[in-house]
């Protein structure tokens, strides 16, 4: 048997110790106390136990790499298990969850179906998920104005934030620059570990955001939107929890009628201005609603509503002063 | 068709404005709310300026447990027992405690309007929000007595109770006309008045014997386009539809309703909407001698 080298993984660990934010974050996250810590750093643990390794990888993606050829120094034979076989999913999926989720969805009346089935999975997921500012965000595709034209947009419909009560809550249109417009065009869900190093995936740039998660929300290989997941901490998304945050992609579904999942072929989105731009458009909202309902009284408030979300699409997609001097979309700063 | 029998166990029956208390959406409505009116007031128990002295502490009318949830995770020295005549309601207050390990509370099933179920001088301070809900007036004399009965000699009882929020949209302050009837009618408040029980609130304590009654007011504002100003349209858009049978009962509902209600639900969306709602803590200790 090879001799193992643990002077790596000790010197690591030293390292680790002197952040008490990085220390607290693993008691917190992996159940493992400064004791522990230095006993390791120490060497007075000749070898520690291998769950334990396994917990504090998970718990610190931003070292994943450094971790792992620490310990692989020490334990060749160490694998890193792509789920934490040491938490059972019953706890962020408890029986009373799925029955409360259905019985929202059954019985919930059709006004705030939407509403009441997207916040009760989001509301669970927020219980489970590390505590760590994380933003939700649901975007569904913006419904065509006529039948033969292609899905152009998604629009943020559902958001859930940890973040303080003051902060900006915004719900903008999002086009193919955006990681979630990427995540549908290619019905492939994409996590992008640090948005300042990304150099493949679109990503808006969105303040505060360090790592982000998109995941297209399907039904029989249609799709009706996207869940984006955003982090302020980059190398959030560890394996286990990019399964969890997938699981809950999928409960989405639940929150959305057949009509509004729409065939990969028909969709065919476009690039959406950035933010500052979006704004003076979506505060003409209500007018529109109005001006729609005093033209046709046999309108519902529900089909003003979307005819007036798909004139805003429409002057998005097209509107004057988002040119440059080339004729060039200015779209969303992306990487 | 008979109704099913819910063989998880079936909820008590209670005089709370919301009617079918097994409702996921009411319960969804006070998850959601917990959070935000918390974080509003400034944390827990923002007024007292040293929760660490306190260590028994029970919860009446606990709901969803957010604020006891809140207090444990803040002060994992505190013993908190929460309770809630809502089966439902303790079920998932059970499992957010679970999910966040926390084992310094827990959460009982029990009918405030029935003697506690607690021995005499049992907590150091026993706390009670939006109590109108579920409490007619007659009640709160009762109540009272029995909280200074399991509360210790000098323990704090904090009530928070809210006045009618106030807003710029005309549709929404029109739904509010009609909580405020059904209140008024089923006896939950004395007057029509937007201010509810709120200015009852320091008298009750002091009428049960609680000394050093004191007063905060915490004026809550909600602006769209913020977390805040989600947040509260969320649990308005929830509220008046869990309301309907309460509003119906009381002879409050108006034919015009979900025409109101989708007026409301659209100004509250609007970039100007604002709404102030004002909560008011008022805190008392108990006598030393009894």
């Amino acid at each position: 048997m090879p001799e193992q080298d643990w002077e790596s993984f000790r010197t690591l660990i030293k390292e680790l110790l002197r952040d008490p934010h990085i220390v607290e974050t693993i008691r917190k996250r992996a159940d493992i106390s400064r004791r522990t810590l230095e006993r390791w750093a120490s060497g007075t643990t000749k070898e520690p136990d291998r769950k334990l390794l396994a917990k504090i990888v998970a718990a610190l993606p931003h070292y994943r790499e450094q971790l792992m050829s620490a310990i692989t120094a020490a334990l060749p034979d160490f694998r890193f298990p792509l789920i934490d076989k040491t938490k059972s999913l019953t706890e962020e999926f408890p029986l009373s969850f799925w029955l409360r989720l259905h019985e929202t969805n059954a019985r919930s009346p059709k006004n705030i179906h939407f509403s009441s089935v997207l916040d009760s999975i989001l509301l669970q997921l927020q219980s489970v998920a590390p505590d760590a500012g994380l933003t939700f965000i649901v975007a569904q595709c913006t419904p065509p104005s006529a039948p033969e034209r292609p899905v152009f947009s998604l629009r943020e419909v559902g958001k859930m934030t940890s973040q303080p009560l003051v902060s900006p809550l915004d719900y903008l249109f999002l086009g193919d620059e955006s990681l979630a417009g990427h995540s549908v065009s290619l019905c492939k869900a994409h996590v992008v570990q640090d948005v300042e190093e990304e150099r493949v995936l679109p990503v808006r740039k969105t303040r505060g955001e360090r790592s982000a998660a998109a995941y297209p929300i399907e039904q029989g290989g249609e799709v009706a939107g996207c869940f984006v997941i955003s982090s302020p901490e980059p190398y959030f998304f560890t394996p286990r929890l990019q399964y969890v945050f997938q699981i809950h992609a999928f409960l989405l579904t639940l929150a959305f009628r057949t009509e509004q999942f729409y065939a990969p072929s028909s969709i065919r989105l476009r690039p959406m201005p950035a933010e500052e731009i979006q704004y003076h458009h979506l505060l003409t909202f209500q007018d529109r609603v109005k001006c729609f309902l005093s033209q046709d009284a046999s309108l519902s408030r529900i089909q003003a509503e979307t005819k007036s979300w798909q004139a805003i699409e429409e002057e998005l997609l097209g509107c004057d002063h988002c040119l440059d001097g080339k004729g060039d979309l200015l779209h969303a700063d992306t990487h | 068709m008979p109704t099913p029998i819910n063989p998880r166990g079936e909820d008590n029956r209670t005089s709370y404005m919301i009617q079918d208390t097994t409702n996921s959406v009411e319960m969804l409505r006070l998850a959601l709310q917990d959070r935000f009116i918390t974080q509003g007031m400034g944390g827990p128990l923002s007024e007292h300026p040293d929760p660490t002295s306190l260590h028994q502490v029970l919860d009446v009318g606990c709901g969803t447990g957010g604020w006891l949830l809140d207090l444990a995770t803040t002060y994992p020295h505190m013993e908190l027992v929460g309770i809630d005549a809502s089966w439902t309601m303790i079920e998932y207050a059970q499992e957010q405690a679970s999910s966040r390990h926390l084992i310094n509370v827990t959460f009982r099933l029990m009918d405030a309007l029935r003697p506690l179920d607690f021995r005499n001088a049992s907590f150091d301070l026993i706390n009670m929000r939006l109590a109108s809900g579920f409490m007619h007036l007659l009640d709160w004399p009762v109540l009272l007595r029995e909280l200074v009965r399991v509360s210790r000699p000098g323990g704090i009882i904090r009530l928070v109770d809210a006045q009618m929020p106030t807003s710029n949209s005309p549709a929404y302050n029109r739904l509010n006309e009609l909580f405020l009837c059904a209140g008024y009618r089923a006896g939950h408040i004395a007057e029509l008045d937007k201010r509810g029980i709120v200015p009852h609130l320091s008298q009750f304590l002091r009428a049960s014997g609680c000394q050093n009654v004191q007063e905060k007011i915490h004026p809550l504002e909600y602006h769209a386009g913020t977390v805040a100003g989600e947040s509260f349209r969320q649990d308005i858009m929830y509220l008046f539809q869990t309301l309907i049978p309460f509003l119906q009962k009381t002879g409050c509902l108006t034919e015009d309703y979900d025409t109101l209600y989708q007026e409301a639900m659209s100004e509250m969306q609007q970039r100007d909407f604002c709404a102030e709602w004002i909560f008011v803590t008022a805190w008392g200790t108990t006598p030393e001698s009894r």
